[in-house]
């Protein structure tokens, strides 16, 4: 210690909010909070503390919580096990859940009721969720053993012709058939869960793969809410704490992101959903594009106005989801990166579409773009990254729609799905274009082109673009494909 | 293999990381892919600038990126494919 040292003030507790935010943000690399959350009071603390803030969200609330609890608690309790606690939960979750609509467990129960038995729909799910379990173990197999070759080399394509196959069935059968049932109900299995075996498939020969038994358990997760998966099993060994420090890092950045996913959502629920929505009856995108089409006369700035709060909203919110979820996986010991990571601060398109959905953007390049870029234009590079881009961004991206709704084309019809899909063939096909000029043609920003053609201008551009590509990001087909486009031009004073 | 075939790739590298607003320094024994640094999209450049510097053929569909999550194991690789 030195005379200096002496002299120097002793470091008084501060009210300042902004040292507070830094301590929050710094405390996974303070030596001293890294050694209290490895203490068994810090373990249940910060156990407790993740619980609680988790149980805010109601995305997660209203699911499946008990089970992302039970999950975390035997984790933490039985650690040198965490992999096996994680596999148990997640079978346990896909028996248990295991379709991708809630109107699919309605048709679902009717089916079930159809064979004369009354024991509980629930039994029904574990009985084709172990036959379905057993199919899956098969596939895994297969790539290990390799002894279906065709299967084997190309697994994803195989699963994709068992869809073809069985959506042709289903619209063929009338459902009264007695191969009506279990042909849409295996269709309902394997589409609800296409990528997360996928991923499983497409790591079963990597240096990481886990047991098969283990690997059964990432058919669905804990932390899986909808169908795009974080990646699979090899992917998440990769980011596994290796120790206790790790794990307490892990777990702390779990805590600090949940925390940011719930301050998100309730600024969305706040903000947008009660008082620009609620109390100030501020259109919804869909309610407006609809009047315009009906022929309500809005100002351009309104519409402009409706379509940017439409965006920022829509990226609150899915952020705070993905966050969350994401919180669950650091949680659990596995400090994978950010789902969404500042996406409004692009320079670019395709920085945008990295940054906004990572791990959408992953699917899209693991199953469509690699593929295609290790198969084909080998000879001419630019060629070669755009049709790869076009795999990925406009045939990957509807396809993952029409796989996860083939089950509806028996219910509501083949030919009403498809047209249902026609803005978002408009979505695909702008944004596929985007990304192609992008990563082709885009001229990257310096800072030495300024303030303005660095910092502002750029990002301005890749906010409008996708701002108005929203305009067409549509599924449901609620509101018609049509009515968009006359919304997207009276945007720009054209009117019919 | 040449020192600036490598330094060539080495750049490549530094300018995603820079693209992605990361540090531009990185050891050769540096995890690249797997610790998250660079994605799915950086490691197709990273190909390209493989194939395009040393004219070997990487565009296996079975091809794994963990076969080039850094530097070292690019080099091995080029070793391999190239001797």
């Amino acid at each position: 210690m030195t005379s200096v040292d002496t002299a120097r003030p002793q470091a008084s507790v501060t009210l300042n909010p902004l040292r507070w935010r830094r301590k929050w943000l710094d405390m996974d690399r303070n030596e001293a909070v890294l050694r209290w959350a490895q203490t068994g009071w810090g373990q249940t603390i910060l156990h407790v503390a993740f619980l609680g803030v988790l149980f805010l969200l109601p995305a997660v609330r209203t699911k499946h919580f008990v089970l992302i609890a039970i999950a975390l608690v035997l984790s933490a309790v039985l650690p040198a096990r965490r992999m096996a606690v994680l596999t148990a939960v997640g079978a346990v979750y896909f028996l248990l859940r295991p379709l991708k609509h809630e109107e699919h467990y309605l048709v679902f129960d009717e089916l079930w009721t159809s064979y004369g038995t009354s024991a509980p729909t629930q039994i029904g799910f574990v009985l084709f969720g172990l036959v379905f379990i057993a199919f899956a173990a098969a596939m895994i197999r297969n790539q290990v053993t390799r002894k279906a070759g065709f299967i084997a080399r190309r697994p994803i394509q195989f699963m994709l012709f068992l869809c073809v196959g069985l959506s042709a069935a289903t619209i063929a059968l009338p459902d009264t058939h007695p191969l009506f049932p279990p042909a849409w109900i295996f269709l309902a299995y394997l589409t609800g869960s296409f990528f997360f075996l996928g991923y499983i498939l497409l790591d079963s020969r990597s240096k990481l793969a886990l047991p098969i038994g283990q690997q059964l358990g990432f058919l669905r997760p804990v932390w899986a809410a909808t169908s795009v998966p974080f990646k699979g099993p090899a992917y998440f060994r990769k980011f596994e704490a290796g120790n206790a420090d790790e794990l307490a890092i892990s777990r702390l950045k779990a805590l600090k992101l949940v925390v940011w996913a719930t301050i998100l959502y309730w600024a969305w629920d706040i903000v947008f959903n009660r008082i620009l929505y609620g109390g100030l009856e501020f259109p919804q995108l869909d309610d407006a594009i609809a009047a315009t089409a009906a022929g309500a006369d809005q100002a351009v700035a309104v519409r402009w106005a409706i379509v940017g709060a439409a965006f920022l909203a829509q990226i609150i919110v899915f952020g705070a989801y993905i966050h969350a979820f994401v919180a669950v996986i650091r949680m659990a010991g596995f400090k994978v990166p950010r789902g969404m990571a500042k996406p409004l601060a692009s320079r670019t398109i395709s920085e945008f579409w990295g940054r906004y959905l990572f791990y959408f953007k992953e699917l899209l390049a693991d199953f469509f773009f690699y593929p295609a870029f290790q198969r084909y234009f080998k000879r001419f590079p630019r060629l070669r990254i755009a049709f790869a881009t076009f795999a990925a961004a406009f045939v990957g991206n509807i396809l993952f729609d029409v796989i996860s709704n083939s089950p509806y084309f028996a219910t509501r019809g083949f030919l009403s799905m498809i047209e249902d899909l026609s803005s978002y063939i408009i979505y695909a096909a702008v944004l596929t274009v985007g990304l192609i000029w992008s990563q082709i043609a885009q001229k990257r920003p310096k800072p030495e082109d300024g303030w303005w053609r660095y910092d502002v201008l750029p990002r301005v551009q890749v906010i409008v673009f996708y701002a108005l590509l929203q305009v067409f990001d549509d599924t449901s087909g609620v509101v018609p494909a049509g009515e968009r486009i006359t919304f997207f031009f009276s945007l720009f004073g054209v009117t019919p | 293999m040449t020192s600036m075939n490598i330094q060539s790739v080495r750049e490549t590298i530094a300018d995603l990381l820079a693209e992605r607003g990361q540090g531009t320094e990185f050891r050769d024994d540096e995890s690249l892919f797997d610790s998250g640094r660079l994605d799915s999209i950086a490691a197709v450049n990273v190909l390209l600038a493989l194939e395009t510097e040393f004219g070997v053929d990487l565009s296996d569909p079975d091809f794994d990126v963990s076969r080039i999550d850094s530097l070292d194991e690019i080099k091995a690789l080029l070793g391999a494919t190239t001797s």
